[in-house]
């Protein structure tokens, strides 16, 4: 295997294009996430509300604009569920045609999600600290939900390290 | 025959952070309140078929990560919005205290978009509480919900469906 196809082996678990006419119709996909060979021929719009969403705004792409990037978006993409980084752009080798580029990138998302969450739970309690207020109902279950898998995490660590020092003994 | 006419409209819930965008769109959509309190992201697409009058309206709903400034959301993410929900949190005066820049804003960016505020949370204040916090907001919010208990949920998505008909047949 050269360095290509190295890497075109590593991004096919990332990463799919999906090819669709201006009509919305379905005309290719390297089906790499999902299979959309039953797909083809059918309507981007109607398989996915996503993108029947921003179907008003692809006009935009004729203008010479730059791609339409969605970073982060939900979604489930044929019973593929997860956290995508989604692309569209004219394709280039056929200009009545979009090119939809969808990232997984749900392993990313998830752990920022995490991070994110409990930086705005502090946010949100900065404030009610502030304001002199307290709503209990509102944190706690939050707090504590995360304490205990942090907790667990710990947990696992401690006990990964430990049973990795028994194991180099 | 049947004289149903069907449209599809594209709204978005936007707001500052954990201000129950997300909750309001579960308990609207799916009937369910989310047990713990998991942060959008990027953005997150649902959709519901509402019915007014001759209308069955397909509601595509972006729910699109708390921004306490919404000149942070991208103009092409609020491209062909026909209705934005602005939520805020009735119990925390950071997200609606500039309510009427954000709402001018807004309504510059995209002009023919039909707006409802909505001031969510309202399950943990009393009614004395909901007033006082009321009184002190910018803007009066056009409905008082509550996502936890499905106060006014529904009603809320349905007026603003209601607006986007009536803003459908105008045209």
């Amino acid at each position: 295997m050269n360095l290509n196809e190295l890497k075109l082996s590593i991004l096919n678990q990332y990463a799919q294009l999906v090819v669709f006419d201006r009509s919305g119709t379905i005309v290719d996909s390297c089906n790499s996430l999902v299979d959309l060979s039953a797909a083809i021929g059918r309507s981007a719009y109607d398989l996915f509300p996503f993108i029947d969403s921003i179907q008003h705004d692809l006009h935009v792409l004729d203008t010479g604009s730059e791609n339409l990037t969605y970073w982060g978006v939900e979604s489930s993409i044929y019973g593929l569920d997860g956290f995508f980084d989604f692309e569209v752009a004219i394709h280039e080798s056929a200009d009545d045609c979009y090119l939809w580029l969808i990232q997984e990138r749900s392993e990313f998302y998830r752990t920022y999600q995490e991070v994110q969450g409990e930086r705005n739970l502090l946010r949100m309690q900065q404030e009610y600290h502030k304001l002199g207020v307290n709503y209990e109902d509102e944190f706690d279950r939050d707090f504590k939900r995360r304490q205990e898998i942090q907790f667990g995490k710990d947990l696992i660590i401690d006990v990964d390290v430990e049973q990795g020092e028994e194991d180099w003994w | 025959m049947d004289s149903t006419k069907w449209i599809s409209k594209k709204i978005a819930l936007l707001g500052s952070h954990a201000v129950g965008k997300t909750s309001l769109i579960s308990q609207f959509v799916y009937q369910k309140f989310p047990e713990s309190y998991l942060t959008t992201l990027g953005l997150k697409v649902d959709k519901k078929t509402v019915e007014i009058a001759d209308y069955r309206i397909d509601l595509v709903i972006w729910d699109i990560a708390g921004k306490d400034d919404t000149a942070q959301v991208p103009l092409y993410y609020l491209k062909g919005c026909t209705g934005i929900i602005y939520v805020v949190d009735l119990t925390r005066p950071s997200t609606y205290n500039t309510l009427d820049q954000q709402l001018s804003a807004l309504k510059e960016r995209v002009p023919d978009t039909q707006f409802i505020v909505a001031g969510n949370k309202c399950d943990l204040l009393n009614e004395q509480q909901l007033a006082e916090k009321i009184s002190e907001m910018p803007i009066q919010p056009d409905v008082v919900t509550s996502a936890k208990l499905g106060l006014n949920v529904e009603e809320m998505f349905l007026q603003l469906a209601q607006k986007l008909v009536h803003q459908h047949e105008s045209q």
